[in-house]
């Protein structure tokens, strides 16, 4: 218990300990992930475009629209915005700008992928964990709700917060967290509550009481009791939500009694629904949006925006190829390897990536302090597996009984867009030297997603996709790409009875169970940190998912926005908005 | 005349509703449902869910025919059914969005007729000259580039040259701004014009050459009548016929554009919905588009076919 009592002071001391001040800042890639933060930097149109670096902006201003386009895959259009019923990130994209979570994430100057750092958001601040498992938060005493019908500006008190998350812990679909980790949730005052988990979560902070992909939510309980859920959704944002017409635009106004007051600074957010690059991009250049995602494949037309500060970084995206273990070729781990070896990442990511923010990734994606760079001296013998090696890829491919390499299909989907096509076929080239025949199958949306996505993949194929964008934590990606137990995990065969699904799959895998559930139970931080590290070096050699390589992603903003701030989220409203203004000059 | 019409309306429901069940039978060919893409779209970990649990809840386990009859006991009583996901219902949703498509597709039909009639019948008349020359190239040209393209040369060079000529990105009501609807509408309505209007003046054209060459036009020029009575009370009526055919039988390419370009240039309209419905399997918005889609053609033909029997008295009903 002692070292449970240390660990988040040991917390603070090594996140703040590693925070890396980066020439370039982090972005989300276009629909998919949001990084990190930016400043004022300036280029002229059709100069090389330059990563920003954070400068002061002056006195800030009050007044204007930010006018961006919301792009999500497929649609940035919601299905609803009902939030808490809703699994899809579509739907929490829009909620974190009307709702409060009670802890959010700092927004940073730097390109770090760092979600350790937290502050409060519904809570005055960041909570002591007085045993490890019990969190005790105190309200803001200047939050309330909007101040329109039926709250009508009342203050937001702990019965408010219980309500809201044991609502969610019943009808969410985004529960699965919550329910394995939360013991209960009792209001003990006006405005404080306690929350007990069952056993030490390390996560805590940032999958649960930060989370923005998936809540819970503080919604007020009139809000639910009259069904205003879908049309008037009501919270303590720093945005009250003014209108949406599906498929065009959702709109809100400026909180003006938000906790954060004088911000936010603007007066009004309208989130476009389009996703046409040629769009985004002329309407960047006549002025008629302040700020957009960029594909990092139209990386040099940046210039075609007048003055515009470009943030440039990481993407947080974990993406890989995945495979079914009970057909061939992949249930041979030989032939993972082989794989893994026969890509040419870095040649890969020197080609395409115009950017050139982008680093390898490992099953961890790039997250800091997490990450373990594959090529770095820390990752041990294994770091052979994500060497480019093609002598010994033909040698484990012939050790597994194709001396004459094997042709194959990748299957995934167009939706993905240019930049991942492009990189796929790219890397699949890469691998014809070692004797992997590739061809590719980019497929309809539903119907990728219907098969493929869900691990069912014919022998002599394999699925290759950006597999989960903007996770907050190593444990996220553990728990719902790979995990056997995840209802969406990435490979086949599938099943909900662990001992049935085959041995050479993570189900099998006890050592690596082990470790996941070692690394979610470990509070001293810098021990959770070096298991995570171990982790991607057992994965290296397990290789079930093969990592490919990461690419940067781009923010654009205009020279007027002042203090842009990007969190490194799919909902960074709290996080980036309310601090930035704009000023015409 | 009134026996006539009366069958060919007759077959009009029949009609809808096969295509509704040809159309509800083909989506259950279509691999993946809306179960998948809920589940694949969820953001954090979760053990609970199952595909077959979500089919249940949605009621997606049932035989297609049972489904397909359930949606149109309640389309009998003006309801449409509900989203999957979300809880919106189509009705709604077709109440939005079909004044935005039938106004696109009216604004293009209209500019298209304007561009190709006049044009066409220029052509004609002043056969291998240079008018008819430069109107002949640009019908191919009208007909060989496909709309997605033009949009997208249009947002280049608006956006370049003359950025006040970009759309909104937010689309008004034309009731609620008429000024910001047709800044808005404008643009895809001359692309989506474009389109038609090439064959449209290939084929007036066409016609009136062969009209122009009738025994009764000789007579009426040999009577000394000037040409543009000629043209406009003799040949041009007659000309006309398998034009309107050729218009009735367009209305697909019309709706069929309006899909890109609502997509491309962010309208709200029943493209877009049938798009948006078929990538994310929202079965019920699919079929609920396909019917207000297939009325309005089968609708249409039927308009078309009574103004063909008015504007030729021997078609009749055989």
């Amino acid at each position: 218990m002692a070292s449970e009592s240390r660990y988040w002071k040991r917390f603070w001391q090594t996140r703040l300990g590693r925070r890396r001040l980066l020439q370039t800042t982090a972005l989300g890639a276009a629909g998919l992930a949001v990084a990190a933060a930016c400043g004022d930097g300036e280029d002229g149109p059709g100069e090389t475009p330059a990563a920003a670096t954070a400068t002061p902006s002056g006195e800030p201003k009050s007044g204007g629209t930010f006018r961006f386009p919301m792009v999500g895959l497929s649609s940035g259009n919601p299905p609803s915005l009902a939030a808490n019923t809703q699994l899809t990130y579509l739907a929490q994209y829009p909620a974190a700008y009307h709702y409060s979570r009670l802890l959010k994430f700092v927004p940073d100057t730097t390109a770090n992928l760092d979600f350790t750092q937290v502050e409060g958001d519904a809570a005055e601040s960041v909570p002591e964990a007085v045993d490890g498992v019990t969190f005790n938060f105190t309200l803001r005493d200047n939050l309330n709700f909007h101040n329109i019908s039926p709250v009508d500006g009342r203050p937001v008190t702990a019965e408010d917060v219980v309500l809201s998350f044991e609502r969610f812990a019943e009808e969410s679909p985004n529960r699965g967290n919550w329910l394995r980790a939360v013991e209960k949730i009792e209001a003990t005052g006006e405005k404080t509550l306690t929350i007990t988990l069952k056993q030490p979560f390390a996560p805590a902070f940032s999958v649960l009481f930060a989370n923005s992909d998936g809540g819970p939510w503080i919604i007020p309980k009139e809000v639910v009791d009259q069904e205003l859920l879908e049309t008037q959704p009501i919270g303590s944002g720093p945005f009250i939500f003014e209108r949406w017409d599906p498929g065009v635009v959702i709109k809100w106004r400026k909180n003006p009694d938000w906790y954060g007051a004088p911000k936010p600074y603007i007066d009004e957010v309208e989130a476009s629904l389009v996703n046409d690059p040629e769009v985004i991009i002329q309407n960047m250049a006549a002025g008629n949006l302040e700020a957009t995602g960029w594909s990092s494949a139209l990386f040099e037309r940046v210039g075609e925006v007048p003055g515009a500060t470009v943030l440039i970084g990481p993407e947080l995206v974990f993406g890989a190829a995945y495979f079914n273990f009970a057909v061939p070729p992949f249930n041979d781990k030989r032939v993972r390897q082989a794989l893994s070896m026969a890509w040419d990442r870095l040649g890969v990511q020197e080609a395409l990536d115009k950017a050139g923010a982008a680093g390898p990734l490992t099953h961890v994606t790039q997250f800091e302090p997490f990450y373990l760079d594959p090529f770095g001296p820390d990752f041990g013998p294994n770091s052979k597996y994500y060497e480019r090696d093609v002598d010994e890829a033909k040698r484990l491919l012939g050790e597994a009984g194709y001396p004459n390499g094997i042709d194959l299909v990748g299957r995934s989907s167009i939706v993905y867009g240019s930049v991942f096509g492009d990189r796929t076929e790219a890397l699949g080239l890469s691998a014809r030297d070692a004797g992997f025949r590739m061809s590719f199958d980019f497929g309809e949306y539903s119907g990728y997603i219907s098969t493929t996505f869900f691990g069912e993949i014919a022998e002599n194929e394999l699925g290759i996709a950006p597999l989960m964008g903007a996770p907050h934590d190593p444990h996220n990606i553990f728990f719902t790409i790979f995990h056997p137990t995840s209802s969406r995990h990435n490979w086949g065969p599938r099943g909900t009875d662990l001992a049935e699904l085959p041995d050479n799959s993570p189900a099998g895998d006890q050592t690596l169970l082990a470790l996941w559930d070692a690394q979610a139970a470990e509070l001293d931080f810098e021990a959770r940190v070096e298991i995570v590290k171990e982790i991607q070096r057992n994965m290296a050699e397990s290789m079930y998912l093969v990592p490919w390589t990461g690419y940067s992603g781009v923010i654009i903003h205009q020279p007027w926005v002042k203090n842009f701030q990007w969190a490194r989220d799919y909902a960074p409203a709290v996080e980036n908005l309310p601090h930035l203004w704009i000023d015409r000059g | 005349m009134r026996q006539y019409i009366l069958r060919r309306a007759l077959l009009i429901v029949p009609t809808i509703l096969g295509v509704t069940l040809l159309i509800s039978a083909i989506l259950q060919l279509l691999p993946g449902n809306v179960a998948d893409i809920i589940l694949a779209e969820s953001a954090t970990f979760n053990d609970e869910l199952t595909k077959e649990q979500i089919e249940d809840d949605l009621g997606l386990n049932k035989f297609f025919l049972v489904q397909w009859g359930q949606w149109l006991g309640g389309v009998a009583q003006g309801d449409f059914g509900e989203y999957f996901r979300g809880g919106k219902t189509v009705t709604s949703e077709l109440k939005a969005r079909t004044p935005v498509t039938l106004q696109l597709t009216g604004m293009a039909l209209v500019l298209s007729l304007l561009i190709a009639l006049p044009i066409g019948v220029l052509s004609a008349v002043r056969q291998d000259s240079p008018v008819d020359y430069v109107a002949r190239s640009s019908a191919i040209f009208m007909l060989a580039l496909p709309g997605f393209f033009l949009a997208t040369i249009f947002f280049i060079l608006a956006g370049q040259r003359a950025s006040f000529l970009l759309p909104p990105l937010i689309y008004e009501n034309l009731w609620d701004d008429p000024w910001s609807n047709l800044r808005h509408m404008w643009a895809p309505a001359v692309i989506l014009a474009f389109a038609l209007a090439g064959g449209v003046m290939r084929l007036t054209r066409g016609q009136m050459l062969e009209v122009l060459r009738q025994d009764y036009v000789r007579t009426a020029q040999a009577k000394g009548l000037r040409e543009r009575t000629v043209i406009m009370r003799h040949a041009l009526k007659n000309a006309f016929i398998p034009v309107i055919t050729l218009i009735g039988t367009q209305i697909p390419i019309l709706i069929s554009g309006s899909v890109v370009l609502e997509t491309i240039f962010v309208l709200p309209g029943l493209g877009r919905m049938l798009l948006e419905g078929l990538t994310q399997r929202e079965y019920l918005a699919v079929l609920a588009v396909n019917l207000v889609i297939a009325s309005f053609i089968v609708v249409t033909n039927f308009v078309v076919d009574i103004l063909y029997s008015y504007l030729d008295p021997r078609i009749r009903y055989a």
